[in-house]
């Protein structure tokens, strides 16, 4: 199995703040990475170093063999990385399908293929229904599928989920994790940020953890949950024992 | 006239750019937005001075006093009544244009007012002072720039201890940090947004009074001192006060040394081919944050 | 049926507007409806980027002004026919576009609409201090005065009204043409993306700054075709008129009252606020100077801070009350609603 993403000492500090320190993980082609850790583990930080929203300090991200560091947001996306948004970006005065047909303009110039890949794209994620509704209008677990289909519209090979499971209830997660599982089969690598511990390991073959920047842990669900290291950081040294 | 006076007068009318661009860069550093009704203002600011002085004769010290807070409740209604319901219905904008548009169209709105009602002349305060000139040790500099000097010196300094040490001053700089964490701690936003740019409008009075006993009033003069102030603003880093005097410094200087060696028309050039140059290079200006834009 | 309705009332619209030069004979009302055609044209070059991209051009007088001297100059000195001359002169305004465009569209949307001030402000400056360019003649402050060649089709200089009417509503009707396209095009889709939402908009794909670029060449381009127009007809070029903040607030002011961001919106803020003004101007002889721009700039607060959207979006709201049918304004605009 070839490493489609591979991320070497990558640091990036804010002023006197290490955000991500010395980070070292790869990502395997077609597999599904859970990346969890406390709140300001520097997780999405992660993610926006991945993008290129953020440049590092020092370190390289290498994508299919590629040094990719320093690159701008769209050229990550041509080059076949889509993210989605932990507070969620739709364009709210268009509608679903305009919305995806954006990111389906990646790979095409004509409207009338871009409207045919938005429609393929809708019908997966479950939004056909609301294909005329104007973005702003639709409801959070939509917003949450919309925001999938807007990275999946830009044929990604590598597709980084920021925490797409939050706010919604039993029943929608389950639908989501349906969702992200169908997704992967298709053959696109996942890696999700996320809080929803069982949803992750249902998804996701292995997990790294983050802690104040630093990889803690990483294996597979069952080697990580019972990390002593792994619980200390999320419950604290009191229940290290337990 | 000397090198040294040469650079007095660049200092003296930089420093008034300077106090321009003080309120410019306050509302821009508080409430994100840029106020391009700044010039119109100020012209209204001079026209108001001089008219006052007309009637009354008064000292120029004492106007300041009388001018500045009227304008300060121009700004603060501005603010209340026209500016701040378009910016409500662009909170999650980040880029809030129609709050730049509703700034210049009120600009061009109180320019043509002005234009209507008194006509397109030219008009000075010719005070005591007004032809006068001082010598200081080598330097001879016109008293009224001179006189002019001091006032924005000193109100900049005043202000710049307003902000640091009085309560207002605390919760108007908190407002500009972080508007939500303001309001959870109890601060009122919308009316500290309206005093911010009530006293960015009250610098503008104070710059009036130093402007109109050597400088010529008349409804475009606005505009001239927009775009300076503009340029200033930019080259000091929008949202920084020392940025804003430094910067206005700066480009006095530019422009009255520029004088001595070039035509008025390059020299204006001069200043604008400065602006590109320091948008091309560090668009942040010498003291403005990196990630602010 | 509806939708053969709409085309015979388009078509019936198009006929009429063609045989206007033939019902209205006073060479004064022709200008006047000139005049309201140009500024409806202008207005619509200057949305291409003010409204579809969100790019708030504060001194696009620089591009009339570029395209009215840089052709004229040509066609004064040498002769050449404004034509070709446009080429060069549109040409010209694009070059400008991208200097001002490349380092601002990056930042902050005041950093661009500060550098259009400044660099229009710096172009009246220029021109007003140049009587001679090399073998050109500028004029300086004085003006430039288009060589009288008598009717010429080929130095766009006819002795009637007519053949000038003709022209513009070809403009006119390229510039809307060319605004629809763009709105149900890939970059019309980009445009309204990243006015939504930048960041988004780059996560996807957009090359933000490449695409404003895109919108402010097109629309600079454009813009300087509408100056050479004025040059041709108005034969006399003042750099304060074509270049000064009269002009450049114009545009912006009618493409808003209009409904920027929208395909007919400029049109008819052009169309109907030349026409308010006009009349002020007959009425009070254009005695209180300043009036006309005090007025617009009164209706363009109202207009923001009450109906943001702009005539157009009242008119269409009157539209959808009177036929039960979706009505489709075209393309990216996005406004088919969730219920009605």
């Amino acid at each position: 199995m070839s490493r489609i993403l591979e991320l070497k000492d990558l640091t990036i500090k804010f002023g006197g703040l290490t955000a991500v320190n010395n980070l070292n993980m790869h990502l395997n082609e077609g597999e599904a990475l859970g990346l969890i850790g406390p709140n300001g583990a520097g997780k999405t930080t992660a993610f926006n170093l991945i993008v290129g929203v953020y440049q590092p300090t020092s370190g390289k991200v290498v994508f299919n063999g590629e040094d990719i560091t320093g690159l701008k947001p769209d050229q990550m996306c041509h080059k076949g990385i889509g993210r989605t948004f932990q507070v969620v970006k739709p364009f709210g005065n268009m509608t679903v399908q305009q919305n995806i047909m954006v990111g389906a303009f990646v790979n095409t110039s004509s409207p009338k293929e871009a409207r045919q890949i938005a429609e393929g794209i809708m019908e997966k994620v479950g939004l056909q229904a609301k294909k005329d509704v104007l973005a702003l209008n639709l409801t959070i677990p939509e917003r949450k599928r919309l925001e999938m289909a807007k990275a999946l519209a830009t044929k990604p090979r590598l597709l980084l989920l920021d925490e797409v499971l939050a706010g919604l209830n039993p029943t929608e997660i389950e639908d989501a994790v349906k969702l992200i599982k169908s997704i992967n089969n298709d053959g696109i690598t996942i890696m999700m940020i996320e809080h929803v511990l069982q949803a992750t390991m249902a998804i996701c073959g292995r997990i790294v953890v983050l802690d104040y920047g630093k990889k803690i842990a990483e294996g597979s669900p069952q080697e990580v949950t019972s990390n002593p290291e792994v619980i200390k950081a999320y419950l604290g040294d009191e229940y290290d024992n337990a | 006239m000397g090198f040294l006076s040469v650079v007095a007068n660049g200092l003296s009318m930089g420093a008034i750019y300077g106090l321009i661009a003080l309120g410019l860069t306050l509302i821009f550093g508080i409430m994100r937005i840029i106020n391009f009704a700044q010039g119109a203002l100020l012209m209204l600011s001079m026209m108001t001075s001089y008219w006052i002085w007309k009637l009354t004769g008064l000292n120029p010290v004492l106007l300041i006093f009388l001018v500045g807070p009227i304008m300060f409740c121009v700004g603060y209604l501005c603010q209340r009544f026209l500016v701040k319901p378009v910016l409500d219905s662009e909170k999650n904008v980040r880029e809030p244009v129609s709050v730049l548009l509703l700034t210049a169209a009120l600009a061009i709105v109180l320019e043509n007012l002005a234009l209507m009602t008194f006509g397109a002349d030219y008009v000075m305060a010719k005070t005591s002072f007004s032809d006068q000139t001082l010598a200081l040790g080598a330097v001879t500099v016109s008293a009224a720039r001179f006189y002019g000097l001091i006032i924005a010196l000193v109100v900049a300094g005043v202000f710049w201890l307003f902000l640091q040490k009085t309560e207002i001053g605390r919760k108007i700089r908190a407002t500009g940090q972080d508007r939500n964490a303001a309001a959870l701690m109890g601060i009122n936003v919308p009316k500290t947004f309206a005093i911010a740019f009530g006293l960015g409008t009250a610098l503008l009075a104070v710059a009036a009074v130093a402007l109109i006993p050597f400088y010529y009033v008349h409804p475009s003069v606005g505009q001239v001192f927009m775009t300076k102030a503009f340029i200033v603003v930019v080259l000091g880093g929008l949202g920084s006060v020392p940025g804003a005097i430094l910067g206005g410094i700066l480009i006095g200087m530019i422009e009255s040394i520029g004088a001595q060696y070039m035509t008025a028309t390059l020299t204006v050039v001069l200043v604008y081919a400065v602006f590109l140059l320091v948008l091309f290079v560090k668009p942040s200006g010498m003291f403005g944050s990196r990630y602010d834009w | 049926m509806n939708i053969d309705k709409k085309y015979l009332l388009l078509a019936g619209l198009i006929i009429v507007l063609l045989l206007v030069p033939m019902m209205v004979t006073r060479p004064y009302y022709l200008h006047v409806i000139i005049m309201c055609l140009l500024w409806a044209y202008l207005a619509s070059s200057w949305n291409i980027v003010g409204g579809f991209a969100g790019q708030l051009s504060l001194g696009h007088g620089i591009y009339t002004a570029t395209g009215a001297y840089i052709t004229m100059m040509l066609f004064n000195t040498y002769g050449l026919s404004p034509w070709l001359g446009l080429f060069i002169g549109g040409g010209a305004a694009v070059l400008i576009s991208v200097i001002i465009g490349y380092p601002t569209f990056g930042l902050r949307g005041a950093y661009y609409a500060l550098a259009t001030v400044a660099i229009s402000e710096g172009i009246v400056v220029l021109i007003n201090s140049t009587q001679e360019l090399g073998p050109f003649r500028v004029g300086g402050a004085e003006g430039l005065i288009v060589k009288m060649v008598g009717d010429s089709a080929a130095a766009l200089q006819f002795s009637s009204k007519m053949p000038y009417y003709y022209i513009i509503l070809f403009m006119l009707f390229l510039v809307i043409a060319v605004s629809y396209w763009i709105k149900n095009s890939k970059l019309g889709y980009y445009l309204i993306a990243l006015k939504e939402d930048e960041d988004a908009a780059a996560a996807m794909g957009i090359n933000v700054r490449k695409s404003k670029l895109m919108a402010a060449m097109l629309s600079a381009f454009l813009t300087a075709l509408g100056g050479v127009f004025y040059a041709v007809l108005i034969r006399y070029l003042e750099p304060n008129a074509i270049a000064g903040g009269s002009m450049s607030t114009q545009m912006v002011f009618l493409s808003i009252v209009g409904g920027s961001g929208t395909v007919l919106g400029p049109v008819i803020g052009g169309i109907i606020l030349s026409l308010v003004s006009e009349i002020i101007r007959f009425y009070l002889g254009g005695q209180l100077m300043g009036l006309h721009l005090f007025i617009y700039g009164m209706i363009v607060l109202l207009v923001i801070i009450y109906q943001p959207k702009g005539i157009i979006a009242m008119f269409e709201r009157l539209l959808q009350r009177f036929s039960r049918a979706a009505y489709k304004k075209g393309g990216a605009s996005g406004v088919k609603d969730s219920g009605a």
